[in-house]
């Protein structure tokens, strides 16, 4: 088992890499995900300072400065999910409709075994082994707009808090990223193509700069991010990767579907449902 | 696409997905309003987040996987526009719809897993059922549904409690209880004894056990099955017996759940409901129901008897010394 050089701040033990505690002493060590990026940073900024030079030569200098600053500043992690999805996620633990689902013993304790499943291949056993289990995945938007929606209609940006602790980000699809580098299971990931939160303009920066020129403006930063017309073959992202589970608390706004312009009654229902329950929790919500 | 073998699978039916594994991992899929089915795996980890009811199947096609996928979303989707009937929480618009999403989809099968929840399990708190029934004027499975429920709504809670206990503790089998318990309930045995309460229906209280005990899918969990209902009966009757009438006899199909069919195993046939229908009832019937009440009977001397036997050891028992 691959273990990184790193020790527990309170014990001393050598810290297994796919743990988010230490098992010597159970100290809460961090994400295994955002331990494991945090090394890949010089890399990352080599990428970085590299794609920067590229832009200076080329003329776009400060478009390519304010499009940096923009992902610094503006940029935030969304999840697509279809509208019955949303709507259960936003009101399953209220007590009535909770009080109505009889889930058993069994079947909890099956799932959370399952959930850590530690034979697993595949695109998540690669890139993250046996913690990939623990992984929810979202996309990086600036404009916190509809998202990817070719994975459900409706989108919810994340709290930058919960991100900071627990998520890093590759610099596209996790599928299509393993299959461009060629990278068998264990293989070493090409390093500089994560980032930690705090570091995803820089990342976004090293992937994207050369697509600017002198012609590209303010406007054109969100589409640039993230391309999204409903077909994934041609969806074009930086992937976010989040460590364990969150619920709606970690919500802040929400893009949906005008209800107006509802194809079905079921629809309607489902996007009226998420519009009262996000006015009820007081998170924002827009219809597109 | 997954064209083998699944060895295990969450449904979900209220947002119309499944998790499954693989050799691959964690895969997923969901319906599409159309009927189809697209691969979701990405979302996999928030769907098992997702407070939601999931059922666990095993071994089984990827075409049985979307069957029971189908099976379950008619039926937890058809809840759920109920329930959302009575989220005070949403606008009267938006539980209007619901209501009417609900009348419109409403068929024998799919309603009657809906009916054993609603009076199956304690209504909560914040449920708002007096404006669920203003909302529902006009839809009139929705609002007999309601009104049922606000009859009945006093007797769930201790009659289901009652019930769970008796499973946990008195009839459990190799089935784990809180299985047992959700066979039981989802056929209605819960529901359908609440609205006989309701009712004062005595006579309707006696049939239960005929309406549930050939029920394969219930034997299968509750080896003791007939003896849990005739126990049950009693039980309801003694505890009761002020509400009851036995002379109030309402002809009323019951909502017994010929639904249950296991999508999985449709080769598992049990005796069709009419069969035991009041409508028709068999032509032994009075002569079934006089044995039904000398079982009881005796069943009740027994445990005077047994009570009796127990005071007496009691009174005998060599005092303990040192």
């Amino acid at each position: 088992m691959l273990v990184i050089g790193e020790s527990c701040p309170s014990c001393g033990n050598r810290l297994s890499w796919e743990r988010d505690t230490c098992l010597g002493c159970g100290a809460y060590v961090g994400a295994p995900n955002v331990r494991e990026v945090a090394v890949e940073r010089d890399r990352l900024a080599a990428r970085f300072e590299k794609s920067v030079e590229d832009s200076k030569a080329r003329g776009c200098f400060d478009t390519v400065t304010a499009f940096t600053e923009s992902v610094d500043k503006d940029s935030v992690a969304v999840v697509n999910l279809w509208p019955d999805f949303l709507a259960q996620f936003l009101n399953g633990e209220k007590s009535l409709y909770s009080g109505y689902a009889l889930q058993t013993d069994a079947e909890t304790r099956r799932a959370a075994e399952r959930s850590n499943d530690r034979e697993r291949l595949g695109t998540e056993g690669i890139l993250f082994g046996n913690y990939g289990p623990h992984i929810r995945y979202a996309a990086l938007s600036l404009d916190g707009g509809e998202g990817l929606v070719s994975y459900g209609s409706c989108s919810v940006s994340l709290r930058k808090e919960l991100c900071l602790n627990k998520a890093t980000l590759i610099e596209e699809n996790s599928y299509s990223f393993v299959r461009r580098h060629r990278i068998l299971p264990g293989d070493t990931i090409p390093e500089g193509r994560r980032a930690l939160w705090q570091h995803r303009h820089y990342l976004a920066t090293a992937k994207l700069a050369g697509k600017i020129d002198k012609s590209t403006t303010d406007r054109d930063f969100a589409g640039l991010l993230l391309y999204s017309v409903g077909d994934r073959s041609t969806d074009e992202f930086i992937e976010v990767h989040v460590y364990g589970p969150f619920g709606k608390e970690a919500f802040v706004t929400a893009v949906i579907p005008a209800i107006k312009k509802a194809k079905s009654k079921d629809d309607r229902f489902h996007l009226a449902k998420i519009r009262d329950s996000l006015g009820k929790s007081g998170i924002p919500c827009k219809q597109v | 696409m997954q064209t083998g073998l699944i060895s295990q699978a969450l449904v979900i039916g209220s947002v119309q997905a499944a998790v499954y594994w693989t050799n691959e991992g964690v895969c997923a899929l969901r319906r599409e309003p159309t009927g189809g089915y697209v691969d979701c795996s990405r979302q996999a980890g928030l769907l098992l987040d997702c407070p939601a009811e999931k059922r666990w199947v095993v071994n089984l096609s990827r075409k049985q996987l979307e069957a029971s996928v189908t099976f379950w979303s008619q039926r937890q989707r058809l809840l759920n526009w109920l329930i959302a009937g009575m989220d005070g929480d949403l606008s009267d618009e938006t539980r209007r719809l619901g209501l009417e999403l609900a009348e419109e989809s409403w068929n024998p099968e799919i309603s009657a897993f809906a009916r054993a929840r609603l009076l199956g399990c304690p209504l909560p708190n914040d449920a708002d059922t007096k404006g669920t029934i203003r909302l529902a004027d006009g839809l009139p499975h929705c609002l007999k549904l309601f009104r049922d429920l606000v009859a009945a709504a006093q007797y769930i809670q201790p009659v289901s409690r009652q019930l769970k206990e008796w499973v946990y503790f008195d009839y459990a089998g190799d089935t784990s209880p809180d299985e047992t318990y959700r066979a039981l309930l989802d056929h209605g045995i819960v529901a359908e004894s609440v609205t006989f309460l309701a009712q004062g229906n005595a006579a309707g209280l006696d049939k239960l056990v005929m309406q549930f005990s050939d029920i394969q899918a219930l034997h299968d969990v509750c080896p003791r099955l007939p003896h849990l209902l005739t126990a049950w009966v009693g039980w309801l009757r003694k505890e009761y017996e002020a509400n009851l009438s036995s002379a109030v006899s309402v002809p009323q199909k019951p909502a017994s759940l010929s639904w249950m069919p296991n999508p999985l195993n449709p080769d598992k046939k049990r005796r069709p409901w009419s069969s035991f229908s009041p409508h028709a009832p068999p032509k032994s019937g009075v002569r079934l129901v006089a044995i039904f009440r000398v079982i009881l009977l005796m069943q009740r001397l027994v445990a005077a008897f047994e009570a009796m036997r127990r005071r007496i050891a009691a009174l005998y028992k060599p005092t303990q010394l040192g």
